[in-house]
């Protein structure tokens, strides 16, 4: 069990896919603009990952080793889709929002990245906790920037006032984001670094 | 091994059409949810609305009180938006008053182009409650009449290009149904009371101040537009005296031609407060009393020859 | 005249990377040197032009004929993946001169997400054929003009000094906010 939880952990804080691998940066930036669209975003992300996760360690033994990338493509746009559809039909609103950013979790080099250094080696149990550890690591690190970026830029929190007024808006335009992340990762480094 | 990877996309692929049949039905259900929530908030009262139809690329609702049409809603879509489509639906009154709108679907950049959801924004508010004919659906750093959002030009030019698909849409259905889409009293002298007349093809109003006619208004057709027809409604004193025009329709080019719709504009200047039998209705430059827009001559002759043609019908109901 | 707006507004106005946030991984990974920055970019114009010409007929050929544009996003994948793969073996045949140049890149390109990114916006679009393409076009050579001045910057800072917390992708991140700032006057163009 303490192994199975380290590799949850892990996920979150020592290989968080954002700040420390600094992976599946393009949703990262993009969707970052409210806190709400973040977490969206990255719970869309996570149930991808954690499915994928499942069904190729389910394969592993099935799927050819030269052809284990297209089929894992395969798989992973698969539950991509299927994502897309289920949130037409019950949140409407966050995949208008998102647009083509939920098509584009397939080449979010996380999922992919994960299928073929971890769950293409692992048990399924172990497979799905990864998946929920980076998953979670992941929708973690895109509500952050979410929450600063919506802040600074537009004064609220989840859509709430939290002063009048607005902010200053280059926040919520593309360069915010990349100040925003990238002065995050700065105060995540910091932070990390003294626990060790 | 190319068989097991044409098994894994086979079964992939089954599993994604399941999963589409599966949320076909929730994703209508959501989706006509919207439409009728909308539908409420952006037309005047009414009891049922028609089926949607299909006109110039965009869905039209009637919306029917007691029988008879109150409002159209015209759903819309412009692919110009920040980021992707701006999808809404526009609600108009059957005189052409824009009565409210309402954003479907839009993924603009929050804070900025997304306050087109917001209340009281001033995207909205620049049609809302305005007459449509007499806007220039364009934003003002453009040479038109919207307030665009601040700092998000983009996505005001796509509302507004949306709404002024909705207005043509909702142009040709009014047309059909015999609304011309002009409130004749603005068109009138002071009256009391308007009574439409039945006359043979065109609207024609006579207006009524103590039982006495003070005024008609008549509709007046010309085929010969830069782009086909031009139909105006032209309001007369009973003496002849030109009150007011106003186009109902017109195709022609945007920015030159279209000026026939912009208040004050060279046309309607030289015809207004004439007495119509003492108007020679040609252009200035071929020897008559009206004033040509620039650059638009097609345009203006059209322009003349309908009012001509109101002024012919005129002098036959008013005896 | 359309063409012209459309060749601009993707290059400068909404430049893939600093205006719509696309084709990041690429862009913070291969951007260290200038050389290896333009082969790249290079790779992806290539790429880029002849997925949009294959996606455009896919899509307005089979998918949408067929009432099938759910299963966009799991056949423009692979329709990528494919290509990117063929590109490689042909270049490799016809000029491997070219190939010694691009060929290091091209595996990279399959998950570059500004390539999935253009292909699903031609669609949502609504662009035609010639359009589809000038848009793919122009938009991978506005990813290759960011990466390229991006690469120049990054040099330099190899020969100062930066400190340890910085170093790497935080500096590379607020490099990149400051010139998505300047790519933003572009947007008055259009």
């Amino acid at each position: 069990m303490g192994k199975n939880l380290k590799i949850f952990t892990d996920g979150l804080l020592k290989n968080n896919p954002t700040f420390v691998l600094v992976l599946g940066m393009c949703p990262t930036l993009a969707t970052t603009t409210s806190a709400f669209n973040g977490m969206g975003m990255g719970v869309a992300t996570l149930f991808v990952l954690v499915m994928s996760n499942v069904v190729i360690s389910l394969l592993k033994n099935v799927i050819p080793d030269k052809v284990r990338i297209p089929a894992y493509i395969v798989v992973i746009s698969s539950f991509v889709t299927v994502v897309q559809l289920l949130m037409q039909a019950y949140v409407q609103d966050l995949y208008n929002t998102l647009g083509v950013f939920i098509p584009l979790i397939v080449v979010n080099c996380i999922i992919l990245g994960r299928a073929e250094a971890f769950a293409s080696k692992n048990g399924i149990w172990a497979s799905a906790l990864d998946g929920l550890g980076i998953g979670l690591g992941f929708t973690l690190s895109l509500t952050v920037v979410g929450m600063v970026r919506e802040l600074l830029g537009n004064g609220q929190l989840f859509g709430l006032d939290i002063w009048q007024g607005g902010g200053a808006l280059i926040f919520i335009l593309s360069p915010g984001a990349f100040f925003v992340l990238g002065y995050l990762m700065i105060v995540f480094r910091k932070l990390t670094a003294k626990k060790n | 091994m190319v068989l097991m990877l044409f098994v894994i996309a086979f079964v992939c692929s089954a599993a994604v059409a399941g999963v589409f049949q599966m949320t076909k039905e929730p994703i209508e259900k959501a989706q006509a949810q919207k439409v009728v929530d909308a539908l409420r908030k952006v037309l005047p009262e009414f009891d049922e609305t028609s089926e949607k139809k299909s006109v110039a690329e965009c869905g039209v609702y009637e919306a029917v009180l007691g029988g008879e049409i109150v409002g159209y809603a015209v759903e819309s879509v412009s692919h110009n938006g920040f980021s992707g489509d701006v999808k809404i639906i526009v609600g108009f009154t059957t005189d052409g008053t824009i009565y409210n709108i309402e954003v479907l679907e839009q993924a603009e950049t929050p804070g900025l182009g997304a306050n087109m959801v917001s209340e009281d924004n001033v995207l909205v508010g620049s049609f809302v409650g305005k007459r449509a004919e007499e806007m220039n659906m364009t934003v003002r750093k453009d040479g038109g009449d919207v307030d665009a959002l601040t700092a998000a030009t983009i996505s005001s030019r796509a509302f507004s290009e949306a709404v002024a698909f909705a207005y043509a849409a909702y142009l040709e259905c009014a047309a059909e149904n015999g609304q011309g889409g002009v409130d004749p009293s603005r068109l009138l002298p002071e009256s009391d009371q308007i009574e439409e007349m039945e006359l043979d093809g065109v609207a024609a109003y006579k207006a009524l101040l103590g039982n006495e006619v003070v005024g008609y208004a008549v509709e007046g057709r010309s085929n010969s537009g830069f782009n086909g027809l031009v139909r105006v409604m032209v309001g007369f004193g009973v003496d002849g005296t030109i009150v007011d025009v106003a186009v109902l329709e017109q195709n022609e080019t945007p920015g030159l031609g279209t000026k026939m719709c912009d208040e004050g504009n060279a046309l309607v200047e030289s015809l207004k407060g004439k007495s119509a039998s003492g108007v020679k209705f040609a252009l200035k430059v071929e020897g008559g009393d009206v004033d040509a827009l620039t650059a638009a001559t097609v345009s203006s002759r059209a322009y003349v020859e309908a009012v001509e043609s109101a002024y012919e019908t005129f002098k036959k109901i008013n005896l | 005249m359309e063409l012209f707006a459309i060749i601009i507004a993707s290059i400068f106005a909404n430049n893939v990377v600093f205006s719509q946030s696309l084709g990041i991984c690429p862009f913070l990974g291969v951007s260290n040197k200038v050389g290896t920055a333009a082969g790249m970019g290079a790779a992806v114009t290539f790429v880029m032009a002849i997925s949009s010409l294959v996606v455009w007929m896919l899509q307005s050929f089979i998918l949408a004929p067929h009432g099938l544009e759910y299963m966009q996003t799991l056949v423009f994948i692979l329709v990528i993946a494919a290509l990117v793969q063929m590109v490689e073996i042909v270049l490799k045949k016809i000029s491997p001169s070219l190939y010694q140049a691009l060929g290091i890149f091209l595996p990279l390109i399959t998950t570059n997400c500004a390539v999935l990114g253009v292909a699903l916006l031609l669609v949502q679009k609504e662009y035609n054929l010639l359009e589809s393409v000038i848009y793919a076009t122009s938009t991978a050579l506005g990813f290759a003009l960011a990466l390229v001045i991006m690469a120049g910057i990054r040099e330099r800072f190899e020969i100062v000094s930066v400190p340890k917390g910085v170093k790497g992708v935080p500096i590379a991140l607020i490099t990149a906010g400051i010139l998505a700032m300047a790519f933003m006057g572009f947007s008055g163009l259009v």
